[in-house]
């Protein structure tokens, strides 16, 4: 007689931080597709006319040498909207809809109230999750 | 952007000619030096995940002297799975997490970075 039995995922979970480890990464992930995203917003335009209600003088937002640094800001809100779309598809492959947490479990990690909050859920499980299914 | 500049502290960028300092300014660089710290502490969590495997986590289920799974249990089976692509997955995102790093890394940024830490300590020093 075969001493193996049906995987049970609070019973296994809780030997190891994997379910953890990946909420953390999963909760600081989300919440960064709203900094990226909102980051997107600026321009050359939003950022020369931040720069003019300093009282940066005309002649020097036409400049060359700015004209490169604004420049630049493209560049980089472009790169974000680059990296915002291999954001989002980690967040996907996470997955954390399929993780096995109750309503108060998810609120308590995604709010971060207490370290208490992570440490006394019940492990999950990524049943059905993208990558292993 | 915050009303923070005076006459004398932008009369002081124009003098020097520091035009990465002026745009260092700004809102954008702002939100950029957050974006990059949220950054390096993602890419600190995505190396602390890459060690896991299915191995990792068998191992830890002997160490906790748990009965054996059945072999054609499907649930523990996808978990498994998931164990040994999903570090995988994550070493594939932080190489687009360092790559993006990488763009920020200038000296716009770099001063606004210095300008952020040389305000809190003014904050911390009269609160």
């Amino acid at each position: 007689m075969s001493d193996a039995r049906q995987w049970l995922p609070y019973d296994y979970m809780r030997h190891t931080r994997f379910n953890r480890d990946i909420l953390d990464l999963a909760v600081l992930a989300q919440q960064f597709q709203d900094a990226v995203m909102a980051f997107e917003e600026h321009d050359i335009e939003s950022v020369t006319q931040e720069l003019r209600e300093l009282g940066i003088p005309e002649e020097v937002l036409d400049s060359n040498s700015m004209g490169g640094y604004l420049k630049w800001v493209e560049d980089i809100t472009g790169d974000a909207g680059g990296f915002r779309w291999a954001l989002d598809m980690f967040v996907g492959i996470l997955d954390v809809e399929k993780l096995a947490l109750s309503e108060n479990e998810r609120a308590a990690l995604e709010s971060r109230e207490t370290e208490e909050a992570s440490n006394g859920a019940a492990p999950c499980a990524v049943v059905g999750g993208k990558v292993g299914a | 952007m915050a009303r923070v500049h005076t006459d004398a502290e932008v009369a002081r960028l124009l003098l020097h000619q520091k035009r990465y300092a002026i745009v260092g300014q700004s809102d954008f660089t702002r939100d950029a030096v957050r974006i990059q710290e949220t950054l390096r502490h993602l890419i600190r969590l995505l190396r602390a995940f890459q060690p896991y495997s299915a191995q990792v986590i068998r191992d830890a289920w002997d160490a906790a002297r748990l009965p054996p799974v059945e072999s054609d249990d499907y649930d523990a089976k996808t978990y498994l799975d998931a164990a040994d692509e999903l570090p995988r997955e994550a070493a594939g995102f932080e190489w687009a997490c360092q790559a993006f790093l990488a763009t920020l890394d200038t000296e716009v940024i770099s001063y606004g970075r210095g300008r952020t830490r040389r305000r809190s300590r003014a904050d911390r020093r009269n609160p």
